[in-house]
């Protein structure tokens, strides 16, 4: 009870407190007022001269002050968490390696380190054998050399901070711009019905109106505090699903490069996603597009696999929002591209022929085919998750290729990944989803499956926490204990080829159809509940409520 | 010389006895077939942590099958002590598909040689033991010979049998397999759609 007693006392002397600066704050309340149309930090100057006058004045008055920017602070604390465990996860890995036969560090960081030894030494990074990836990735683990060999292991860590930062602003965002959209909309309507029944005087104040409300920054303004804190709530625990997934600390401290991929394709769709209909933003969105295109071909040239996103991103920007009804109209919005479509191609193609041609300059043929060609041509018939490792083991004596086989494999993911980006990928709600669909069903498709090609869909997943709240509990519960057991079968039925010497192939294959079957499973789920409403629709159940008493603000 | 553990890794135990104890360098030439592997990153790490110093003369590539690999050396180095114990890990590659369920691998025993002691016999020009240094395929060019004396063993032949997966099982696995993935990708595509429209259907 001591304590509730001096909150109260101390709250007792806030009003003292401002009274004793009132000139700072009338001034700071003049500027706020000043303009209709007010921008953040534009009385950033007022508000610092008020909040150093509060302080001094508490300390005079010996009274405790709580001024804290609490948006950002729980993120990081748990982002300073996140660091502690993840250098203790170096540090342990310093000690396995010392003394185990089974390293904790990853063989590829091994052979990145080498390859950055060799640029050290003025050499190719391909003179290392099984050196397949992009050159750029041994000029940044070059400190590896000079530095600390655990100095690339911190770096992939630090990617995977700015992961959960960019995941955070992606999920603010997206709702700022759904609402923005929502209320431009709304707001739009009621004064476009208004305007064509009103006078000329009337008319070009609605007209002023108009113009102010198509802003970004007003329609945020609609929103209460609480709701803000809601967004940044989610934002929150999306980037915490990200931050606490054992699965990533253990991938980034063993010194996997994936997380800076991932933190690419995650750039990418931020700023995809800051792209808007808007037409007095033209400019920005047109920037905003060039370095989604920028960013998206830096992705592809780490790591191939985000070129299978492209043909969201290319449909995302595409005019046509609503349902396509019929061949013409998908073709009209998928042959006719309109300037930010355009763009969008030629910034990655810009940004793919700019890196290509700059290792293929320096490194010749063995740039392109160690970190590309390879890649496509690989064939490894070993024991794999994939459906396909039977058939293409059973395969790989003969000789000639069976085009018809192959088309048939590649057909279905081909056809599904470009339904899915026809048909999910125009509008903002559902385009992260499906993302995370398009990289679940590259995987579940492919013809080469280890546990590392999980992590494609594993950094999109916190992106639609949001999406997947009508799952029921069982639901939930059974889709991963599921997706483990079909692994279990498999890892099973793999032990005894591979550890027993038991020839058990087709108990392999008849485990892998099992976990495609499973996979498959899981997205049919995951689609038929996903839940486009989200928390939005109760936002513009606030938004229209306000509206209808538009002078007065919120927050 | 014996093989332990089954499966696909295995590793090879090597039992030397010498009856008048020299203080000599000792080399083990093993030949390896190419149904045959040894991982020049795990021989790494157990060169780093000094419990097996090892050479291989050229880059083995893992994901090749018995048909497409070729047989190579591995130089094992140790000291010459009265029983000496050796394990060298070795993997197999996968067979091409055949009407069997197994085939049959084969290993012989390794060629031994002793250097710096003063010892007669038959003197050959091969890697000096300072080659287990080299970390990278790339510096083999550079690796030095020294005169080693070859010693005679009574030779040995490991053999085991491997599973293959069965030539007459793609049969049925080619249709199954087509059939399953096509059969998703269309119980998929319905789902989509379904959902396509009833999204599309609300936001409007």
């Amino acid at each position: 009870m001591e304590s509730v007693r001096k909150a109260k006392d101390r709250l007792s002397k806030y009003p003292i407190l401002i009274a004793k600066c009132s000139i700072s704050a009338a001034k700071y309340s003049q500027c706020v007022t000043r303009d209709l149309d007010i921008k953040k930090h534009s009385c950033d100057k007022e508000f610092q001269e008020f909040k150093k006058c509060l302080i001094e004045q508490a300390k005079a008055m010996k009274t405790r002050l709580k001024l804290q920017n609490c948006t950002m602070s729980s993120l990081k604390k748990h982002l300073l968490y996140s660091i502690v465990i993840r250098l203790l996860l170096i540090a342990y890995g310093e000690v396995q390696d010392q003394i185990s036969e089974v390293p904790y560090t990853d063989i590829d960081y091994r052979v990145v380190t080498d390859g950055a030894r060799h640029i050290y030494n003025g050499r190719s990074p391909f003179n290392r054998h099984t050196y397949r990836y992009t050159p750029l990735l041994a000029i940044f683990l070059l400190p590896n050399i000079y530095l600390h060999r655990c100095f690339g292991k911190i770096l992939f860590a630090a990617f995977d901070l700015v992961i959960a930062v960019i995941i955070k602003l992606i999920i603010v965002d997206e709702y700022h711009l759904l609402v923005s959209a929502q209320s431009n909309d709304d707001i739009k309507a009621k004064m476009e019905k208004k305007f064509s029944s009103s006078n000329g005087n009337g008319a070009s104040k609605i007209k002023a109106r108009l113009s102010f409300v198509s802003k970004k920054e007003t329609a945020t303004k609609w929103f209460s505090t609480s709701d803000r804190m809601k967004f940044e709530r989610m934002g929150n625990f999306a980037a915490y699903v990200w931050l606490y997934n054992p699965l990533t600390m253990v991938i980034a401290t063993r010194g996997n490069g994936d997380a800076i991929t991932c933190a690419l394709v995650l750039l990418s769709i931020y700023y995809l996603l800051k792209v808007q209909e808007n037409a007095g933003n033209e400019k920005r969105n047109e920037k905003n597009v060039i370095m989604c295109g920028i960013l998206h071909g830096l992705a592809i040239h780490f790591r191939l696999y985000p070129i299978f996103f492209s043909l969201a991103y290319y449909m995302y920007l595409s005019d046509i929002k609503n349902n396509i009804d019929g061949i013409s109209s998908l073709f009209k919005c998928f042959l006719q591209p309109n300037r930010k479509q355009v763009l969008l191609i030629v910034s990655v193609l810009k940004m793919l022929i700019f890196t290509t041609g700059v290792f293929y300059l320096l490194y010749n043929y063995e740039f392109l085919y160690e970190s590309i060609i390879y890649h496509f041509v690989r064939k490894d018939t070993r024991h794999n998750f994939s459906l396909y490792f039977y058939l293409q083991y059973l395969n790989s004596a003969s000789l000639r290729v069976n085009i018809i086989e192959k088309l048939l494999t590649i057909m279905p993911q081909l056809v599904l990944i470009i339904l899915i980006s026809f048909h999910f990928c125009r509008t903002r709600q559902t385009i992260q989803f499906a993302l995370l669909l398009i990289s679940f069903i590259m995987v579940t498709y492919n013809t080469v499956i280890t546990s590392q090609y999980f992590v494609w869909f594993l950094s999109l997943l916190p992106l639609t926490v949001n999406n997947f709240r009508n799952l029921t509990l069982r639901q939930v519960i059974a889709m991963p204990s599921l997706w483990f057991i079909g692994q279990g079968l498999w890892l099973l039925a793999a032990f005894f080829l591979e550890f027993k010497g038991i020839n058990s192939f087709d108990f392999i294959w008849l485990a892998s159809v099992i976990f495609f079957i499973i996979n498959v499973v899981i997205v049919q789920i995951l689609i038929e509940n996903y839940d486009d409403s989200s928390d939005v629709g109760d936002h513009f159940q606030h938004l229209k409520f306000r509206l209808k008493n538009p002078t007065q603000k919120a927050c | 010389m014996e093989i332990v553990h089954s499966g696909f890794h295995r590793e090879i135990n090597y039992y030397l006895k010498f009856s008048p104890v020299v203080s000599c360098d000792l080399l083990l030439v093993q030949d390896i077939p190419s149904s045959v592997y040894v991982d020049n990153d795990q021989l790494f790490n157990l060169n780093r942590l000094n419990k097996l110093k090892t050479f291989v003369n050229s880059y083995v590539d893992v994901e090749k099958s018995t048909s497409k690999a070729e047989p190579f050396k591995v130089f094992i180095y140790s000291q010459v002590k009265k029983n000496l114990n050796i394990t060298l890990p070795v993997h197999f590659r996968y067979h091409d598909p055949s009407d069997k369920k197994f085939n049959r691998v084969e290993i012989e025993s390794p060629k031994v040689y002793i250097a710096n002691c003063y010892q007669k016999g038959k003197i050959l020009s091969l890697p000096c033991q300072n080659s287990t240094d080299f970390t990278d395929i790339i510096d083999i060019s550079a690796v030095s010979y020294c005169p080693w004396i070859e010693t005679e063993i009574a030779p040995i032949t490991l053999s085991f049998l491997i599973p293959v997966g069965n030539i007459y099982s793609y049969t049925y696995v080619l249709p199954v397999t087509i059939f399953i993935s096509w059969i998703a990708c269309l119980v998929l595509t319905h789902v989509i759609i379904k959902k396509s429209r009833e999204i599309n259907k609300k936001l409007l």
